[in-house]
């Protein structure tokens, strides 16, 4: 292999799925649209552009500002929760299944079971990382309602934050044999005065890709080597504000 | 033997642009691009992306040793390299970035060795970008 591949480049964060590329989406014997597959990820690091300024409440903006002293959770290893898990630059696999849509995550070797069998949230989970998630089918689309989420992930890496009050809606859709849109709204009633929703494409991975090992907290040398920095991933700044100051740019 | 060269203020054609490293903005200087030319020393193969060192060898005939951070290993895997591509002994060109600190540091977005160039990783590839 000489030249690395060219690939397109990713699609933008939108506030509604785009136009489909008309190539045939693969069906289950059930007729379901099927989302099976192993797919690929571009990094969004601001889930928030199309929607900017977001409707802090106070505590909203004081933690969004906050984030020029923290240091991004998932820079300790620690699993970047819903939505964030859908936005990384590793790939995952989909396996839908007649009662449950497994997701298996290649970045920090994660992994969510999504139940579409009409139960409920579960009466005895302590609140976790990457929540209480159930799914529905809503004809081809998978709607997931995740509820009991800590406050300790983050959205993505431009540091958009959520409390533990948090209650995200996800809408999965294959649009095409090679496009998955994504979407995910925000209600988080103690963060923002009302929800918000973005979404994005996901490609699907070249034909050859598996799932590979992310050992994050092993050989780790952001973690053992004292890499770690204050601040939101994306080097945007806070000036105590609604919108964050922009990254230095690059040439 | 290859003469060792460093660029500054080389402008990289590379179209997509790259996604800010984790620590990019506190850590290296997006003004200042660099292209380098050296000996391997060290790989070090490690998430969330790897390092390479590498020892420059000055017009002047002094050498210096510099340690560059790249793409991530599940990423570079996936573009056909291995811990073995960059061996110690053998040649690299490294472009990147030069760190704030005034250390020989930099942040790699592309490897070459002999014809074969990888990018170290950019948000717009499948690749992962620096900081993952």
């Amino acid at each position: 292999m000489g030249q690395v591949g060219a690939q397109p480049p990713p699609s933008p964060v939108l506030t509604q799925m785009p136009k489909p590329n008309g190539t045939p989406v693969p069906r289950t014997p059930e007729g379901r649209a099927n989302l099976s597959g192993v797919w690929n990820k571009a990094i969004h690091q601001n889930t928030s552009k199309p929607v900017e300024p977001l409707p802090f409440t106070p505590a909203g903006l004081k933690a969004f500002n906050d984030v020029a002293r923290l240091v991004d959770p998932t820079s300790r290893c620690i699993l970047p929760g819903v939505p964030r898990v859908n936005n990384s630059p590793y790939p995952f696999q989909i396996v839908q299944l007649p009662d449950k849509v497994i997701f298996v995550y290649e970045y920090m070797h994660n992994f969510r079971v999504i139940y579409t069998d009409a139960r409920g949230h579960r009466a005895n989970w302590e609140p976790s990382l990457m929540g209480d998630s159930i799914g529905r089918w809503e004809g081809d689309t998978l709607v997931i309602d995740t509820v009991n989420l800590t406050d300790r992930t983050w959205l993505d890496d431009h540091g958009n934050r959520h409390s533990d009050a948090l209650h995200v809606t996800e809408r999965w859709h294959r649009m095409s044999a090679d496009e998955l849109w994504y979407e995910a709204t925000i209600d988080d009633p103690k963060f923002y005065t009302r929800p918000w929703t973005t979404g994005w494409v996901i490609p699907l991975a070249p034909s050859d890709w598996e799932i590979m090992e992310y050992a994050c907290t092993d050989n780790n040398k952001d973690l053992y080597d004292g890499h770690l920095q204050p601040g939101s991933l994306d080097g945007s700044g806070r000036d105590g504000t609604a919108i964050a100051t922009p990254a230095p740019p690059r040439l | 033997m290859r003469f060792a060269s460093i660029v500054l203020g080389l402008s990289l054609t590379v179209a997509a642009p790259l996604s800010a490293h984790h620590s990019f903005a506190a850590e290296f200087d997006a003004s200042k691009p660099v292209t380098l030319q050296g000996i391997v020393t060290k790989v070090e193969w490690r998430n969330p992306h790897i390092w390479v060192y590498f020892d420059v060898k000055n017009p002047d005939g002094s050498v210096t040793a510099w340690q560059c951070e790249g793409g991530a290993p599940n990423a570079l895997t996936r573009q056909g390299w291995s811990k073995g591509t960059l061996e110690s002994g053998g040649p690299l060109t490294v472009e990147g970035y030069l760190a704030k600190d005034g250390s020989k540091t930099c942040n790699a977005r592309s490897w070459k060795v002999g014809d074969r160039t990888v990018l170290a990783g950019s948000s717009n590839e499948a690749a992962a970008p620096a900081s993952r």
